[in-house]
């Protein structure tokens, strides 16, 4: 009978032990047990149960892996190399387990007398193993735990207090990080991601400019031009287009629903990071630029290698060890990086080249280009548009001898309509025409993209779509100067003295904006952004403070990039400026109505220019209205924005906007004008007397 | 479109420094005194064609006409280094060679005279660049043909250049040495009225100011022409980096004035310069915050304008540009800008906004200088009308004795009666009295009231 208990502990079921529902039973009320005895071989029972249930899912899941994209795949809802893992884990945990049954069957055959009660006093330490096993192989069946979950699911329930569950937890966690370390290597050293399951908790995003190509992809497939499908066709582009090469890398990021919690997030991230790093320099391996690198951890990656192997080998997972160890191989991928983007690539030359292009550092170029495209961009963009602004743009770097070198790196682009581009939000002054819709785009080197990335340039898009607009209002007002200057032989007529005085208030407010867009925001912030790189070695450090630096940049040049909800009718009175005032808020409500104010102000002063420059002589009734209304427009926004920069209280909070009140209001005229600029007296109409009035 | 910019130079104090000038720009841009780009300065990133065109030869050849009633200077000129930068084409001195003879009226009406010679020259060099901004005129307003053929040249150059800027730089007589030129008072007047009406700025750059400093400053006991014009040449050179070099602001000769010159008849600028030195090579290098530059540029003494302090009259700032080269935490500007305020260290006018305006500029690579920062201050500040004061003060006296007048008579100008120099006094008094109204809040409607005035 021992015979029977011991097939039925190996949970195979016999005449005694009959399986019922899925577990095994003793057959009641055989007259040769004792109901004593019932008892023990029901409890043993249990164990038997258990262990056919655990050898039913370790033979259904332990096996070798389903192919994915196969049938089964799909059908089959638990799969990957962690459940596999964790089959081995538990077999190995069993292992004792089958030792001790062996054992028993040996002093059974030796010893015809023992009794049942010794099987149970052997088996004993199993009756508190086994029901933890089973609860985390339910764990895992009924959760549909995949990947690295698995370990998340054990490393909770190796928190227990009895020492033989917490060790065998500990066991199958080894097996399972087995994988897991075979993971982070290849993706550490190799920037591989052996990943067939997805499993890892770092998987593979969206593929960069994915959208742009998939708009496209429906015609290239259909157009088989001379047997070259359209695929072909594009993979061969592919080939000879670097840009178009440029985008195909692939962009990585972390699951946080597979990152096991005793691995922190920053470490991931850490992980992530040099895989990352690592992957794009293995893509480019081919590169002329990456022979003259060599491998991106050099001889280090032998050692490191070793360490994780090391680490792979212990029993226990050391997180001190293994943050070490990852630390490591950061630092030596972050030091890497930083020596190529900075010192290989010239990263603090690029930065300045996109100072200079995108933030209008090169003043005599835009000077020059403002001239030459201004007929070009003044009307509605058209299909030619963009050819002809890039010609004039040529054209004015040449009048300036730029470096052709310099130049051929940027393209302005137009986005028309039909391209299905969203409009431009917000009230960008000229919405409607070229201007509003001129884009610059630089056609990053490799290995830059890291930094200057699609959003990256889009930001700087957005400034340098602002900043020319403020130097292009700002070239307009200087040239009604010229207009007032001619003027200096005439005695001073009372309708010019209002007209050019609203000009000096309106140049003096764009020309005190500009020096502080360009030397309080963007000087400042470029020199904070250079000392900070070269004050570190470290390629993670250098990202932050250029993401930093652009956050800083708009902010301070009140641009939000979400458009304005409001959508364009955002008027706001003077008494809701009073409002805020009270309120005392500060936040991106304040930044909101700062921008709204300051293109208010851009386009009554485009206005202003306009209407002096079309008519330079006197004007008539009908432009004398309109000058009022411009003046009056002009006066409400400035006043507008005096009441916004000056209401806030704590400077510590946003200094900026004390900067540029400080600029603007610095001999305190602003401030005892009420905090109105272009006060306009409209001169009587010269219909009514040919001499002007007097005040 | 490199914006670019012809000067003239008249007279001999202004080719004197008109020729400073250029070599101080040659240095700046690594151009040998032959024209040519020397070796260490092909890379360079500045913008020498504001200034200078090159010829088929690759010579360097600056945008530049020399113009003397005789031949003395310009002769010097030619006879230094410096002989083969400038085109002997346009090297203008008249044929007879005698001068003018310190005379306003003999100058302007040689200038009459000579003018279709001149404005060939002139066009053709207007013709030679893309797109002309605007004339730069060195000249001295006291003399004869700095001041008389100058002023002819700018009402000219006004006349048929209507829509390009002119810019001057005037040097006003010494006033604290008694001057051999007894009619320097008419000229000066005379070149003023000029000045006024036909000139967009002027930046003054007073002699007796410029003396001072010499002996003051630089302890130099009997400052040389060629010491005072290496001041002169300085503040020429710095006022113009904006626009030689590439940068985010200024890159235009209107961007550099149009913020200075709120109202067209208060267009005279004063500058001042810190750190002063004439001989670089004896300072030693000193560590130099924006601030430190920005206050020492507000004090008087370095101004290089001499100015009356007038109790009655609270002369005050119109506006003021910094330009700032050499190594700047820009970080301090806004500091340095916020202590200025607090400390009340500059006034300005109550009728309209006003600020200090920075710009950072770069500074040659080429030409060492012990300073880590150096500075220019243009600023408008209507102290200025003292120098005009000053000029009409003199004039009544010596019109009074109705003095030195035959030279004048025997000129057109003058042939029928004097009342180019009535006007002109006009001209200047109501100069005085419009920098006098800037300094009150109610400047604006001043010109109306002055209307009214002469209506009633």
């Amino acid at each position: 009978m021992l015979h029977e208990v011991l097939l039925a502990l190996s949970g195979y079921p016999g005449n005694i032990f009959v399986e019922k529902d899925g577990s095994l039973e003793v057959v009641p009320d055989l007259p040769f047990i004792h109901p004593s005895e019932q008892e023990i071989l029901s409890s043993l029972c249990k164990l038997g149960t258990f262990y056919m249930k655990f050898k039913a899912f370790t033979t259904k899941y332990g096996g070798a892996p389903i192919h994915p994209g196969t049938e089964e795949a799909h059908t089959s809802d638990l799969h990957g190399l962690y459940l596999i893992a964790f089959c081995s884990g538990v077999e190995r945990v069993l292992e004792p387990y089958r030792q001790a049954l062996l054992t028993l069957e040996r002093e059974i055959l030796e010893d015809p007398q023992l009794t049942v009660f010794h099987v149970q006093t052997e088996l004993m330490q199993y009756k508190l193993l086994f029901p933890a096993i089973a609860s985390v192989i339910r764990q895992v069946e009924s959760q549909r735990a995949h990947g690295c979950y698995i370990l998340e699911i054990l490393h909770k329930n190796s928190f227990c207090g009895m020492p033989e569950v917490r060790s065998a937890m500990e066991i199958i966690l080894y097996y399972c990080h087995g994988v897991l370390y075979k993971q982070l290597s290849a993706w550490l050293l190799h920037g591989l991601l052996l990943d067939r399951y997805s499993e890892f908790f770092i998987h593979q995003g969206k593929v960069l400019a994915d959208a742009a190509r998939a708009g496209s992809q429906g015609d290239d497939d259909d157009l088989g031009i001379g047997g070259l499908s359209g695929k072909q066709l594009r993979e061969l582009m592919q080939i000879a287009g670097e840009e178009e090469e440029r985008k195909t890398y692939v962009q990585f990021a972390l699951r946080p629903e597979m990152l096991p919690s005793y691995i922190p997030v920053r470490l991931a991230e850490k992980i992530l990071f040099v895989g990352e790093s690592i992957q794009m320099f293995e893509h480019d391996k081919d590169r002329p630029a990456m022979k003259r690198t060599g491998s991106i951890l050099k001889n280090s990656e032998d050692q490191f290698a070793e360490e994780l192997h090391q680490l792979s080998k212990a029993p226990l997972f050391n997180l001190a060890a293994f943050e070490s160890v990852i630390d490591r191989i950061r630092k030596s991928v972050a030091e890497h990086l930083w020596k190529l983007v900075v010192e290989e690539a010239d990263l603090i030359g690029h930065l300045k080249l996109m100072k200079d292009f995108y933030l209008l550092g090169r003043g005599e170029l835009y000077l020059a280009f403002i001239d030459c495209a201004q007929s070009i961009l003044r009307g509605p963009p058209t299909n030619v548009t963009e050819h002809d602004v890039n010609a004039a743009f040529l054209q004015a770097a040449r009048d300036v001898l730029l470096d052709d070198d310099e130049v051929t790196q940027f393209r302005l682009s137009v986005q028309t309509k039909g391209k299905g581009q969203k409009k431009p939000s917000g009230p960008i002054p000229s919405g409607e025409s070229g201007w509003g819709v001129l884009g610059l785009s630089y056609s990053v080197q490799w290995p830059l993209h890291i930094l200057f990335t699609e959003a990256v340039l889009d930001k700087y898009n957005t400034m340098f779509r602002f900043l020319l607009s403020v130097k292009r209002v700002q070239l307009e007002l200087q040239h009604c100067w010229a207009l007032q200057m001619e003027g200096k032989h005439l005695a001073s007529e009372q309708s010019d003295v209002a007209k050019w005085q609203l000009r000096t208030h309106m140049a003096f407010l764009l020309d005190n904006l500009q020096y502080y867009l360009q030397v309080d925001v963007l000087e400042t912030q470029f020199s904070q952004l250079v000392e900070k790189i070269q004050a570190t070695r470290d390629f993670e450090n250098i990202r932050l403070a250029h993401d930093q630096f652009l956050a800083s940049l708009l902010a301070q040049s009140f641009i939000l990039m979400k458009p304005l909800d409001t959508g364009g009718s955002y008027v706001v009175s003077p008494l809701y400026g009073a409002q805020i005032y009270i309120a005392g808020t500060c936040s991106d409500e304040f930044k909101q109505m700062v921008f709204h104010c300051l293109n208010e102000i851009l386009d009554q002063c485009h206005n202003f220019a306009m209407l002096v420059s079309l008519n330079p002589g006197a004007l008539n009734e009908r432009q004398l209205d309109l000058m009022d209304t411009i003046a009056k427009d002009f006066s409400r926004q400035s006043n507008l924005l005096f009441k916004i920069l000056s209401s806030v209280r704590s400077h510590q909070a946003s200094p900026y906007l004390a900067q540029l009140l400080l600029r603007v209001d610095y001999n305190k005229y602003f401030s005892q004008a009420g905090g109105t600029l272009g006060s306009y007296t409209a001169p009587a109409p010269p219909s009514s007397s040919s001499t002007t009035t007097t005040v | 479109m490199p914006r670019e910019i012809i000067t003239l130079q008249l007279g001999q104090c202004g080719n004197q420094i008109g020729m400073e000038f250029w070599k101080q720009l040659c240095m700046e841009h690594g151009i040998s005194p032959e024209g040519i780009l020397e070796d260490y300065a092909t890379e360079g990133t500045d913008r020498k064609d504001v200034f200078f065109y090159q010829a088929d030869d690759e010579h360097y050849i600056p945008r530049s006409v020399l113009l003397d009633l005789e031949p003395r200077v310009i002769n010097t000129i030619l006879n230094s280094p410096y002989a083969n930068l400038y085109n002997p084409e346009n090297i203008y001195m008249s044929t007879h060679g005698g001068g003018a003879g310190n005379n306003w009226a003999s100058g302007y009406a040689q200038g009459e005279k000579v003018q279709e010679e001149v404005f060939d020259i002139i066009d053709r060099e207007a013709d030679g660049s893309d797109s002309l901004e605007g004339f730069v005129v060195c000249h001295s307003i006291a003399g004869g043909t700095g001041s008389g053929m100058g002023s002819y040249m700018i009402e000219k150059l006004n006349d048929r250049f209507p829509k390009k800027l002119i810019q001057t730089y005037s040097v006003f007589p010494n006033q604290d040495e008694i001057s051999d030129v007894v009619v320097q008072p008419y000229n000066s007047l005379l070149t003023l009225k000029r000045l006024t009406q036909n000139a967009d700025c002027v930046v003054v750059l007073d002699n007796t100011a410029l003396n001072r400093i010499a002996v003051d400053r630089l302890h130099i006991q009997n400052p040389s022409f060629s010491q005072i014009n290496s001041l002169v040449s300085t503040i020429m050179s710095t006022s113009t980096t904006t626009l030689r070099y590439p940068g985010y602001m200024n890159n235009d000769l209107i961007g550099l004035i149009a913020s200075l010159i709120p109202t067209p008849r208060l267009h005279f600028l004063m500058t001042g310069y810190t750190p002063l030195t004439t001989d670089q090579k004896a300072a030693s290098v000193r560590k130099t915050t924006v601030l430190d530059v920005m206050r020492r540029l507000l004090q008087p003494k370095n101004m290089m304008v001499s100015t009356d302090r007038i109790r009655h009259i609270n002369h005050c700032f119109i506006s003021i540009l910094n330009i700032i080269q050499g190594e700047v935490d820009p970080t301090q500007v806004h500091k340095s800008l916020q202590r200025i305020r607090e400390r009340k260290l500059a006034q300005f006018i109550p009728w309209g906004p006003a600020s200090i305006q920075v710009a950072l500029s770069r500074k040659s690579p080429y030409v060492q200088s012990a300073h880590r920062v150096s500075g220019l201050m243009l600023a408008n500040h209507t102290s200025i009308s003292s120098l005009f004061e000053r000029c009409l003060k003199q004039y009544d006296k010596l019109r009074k004795r109705e003095a030195f007048l035959e030279q004048f008579r025997k000129e057109n100008v003058f042939k029928d009666n004097l009342d180019e120099l009535d006007n002109s006094r006009e001209v200047v008094q109501k100069l005085v009295d419009e920098y006098h109204a800037a300094t009150r809040p109610d400047y604006i409607s001043w010109g109306a009231q002055e209307a009214a005035e002469g209506r009633s």
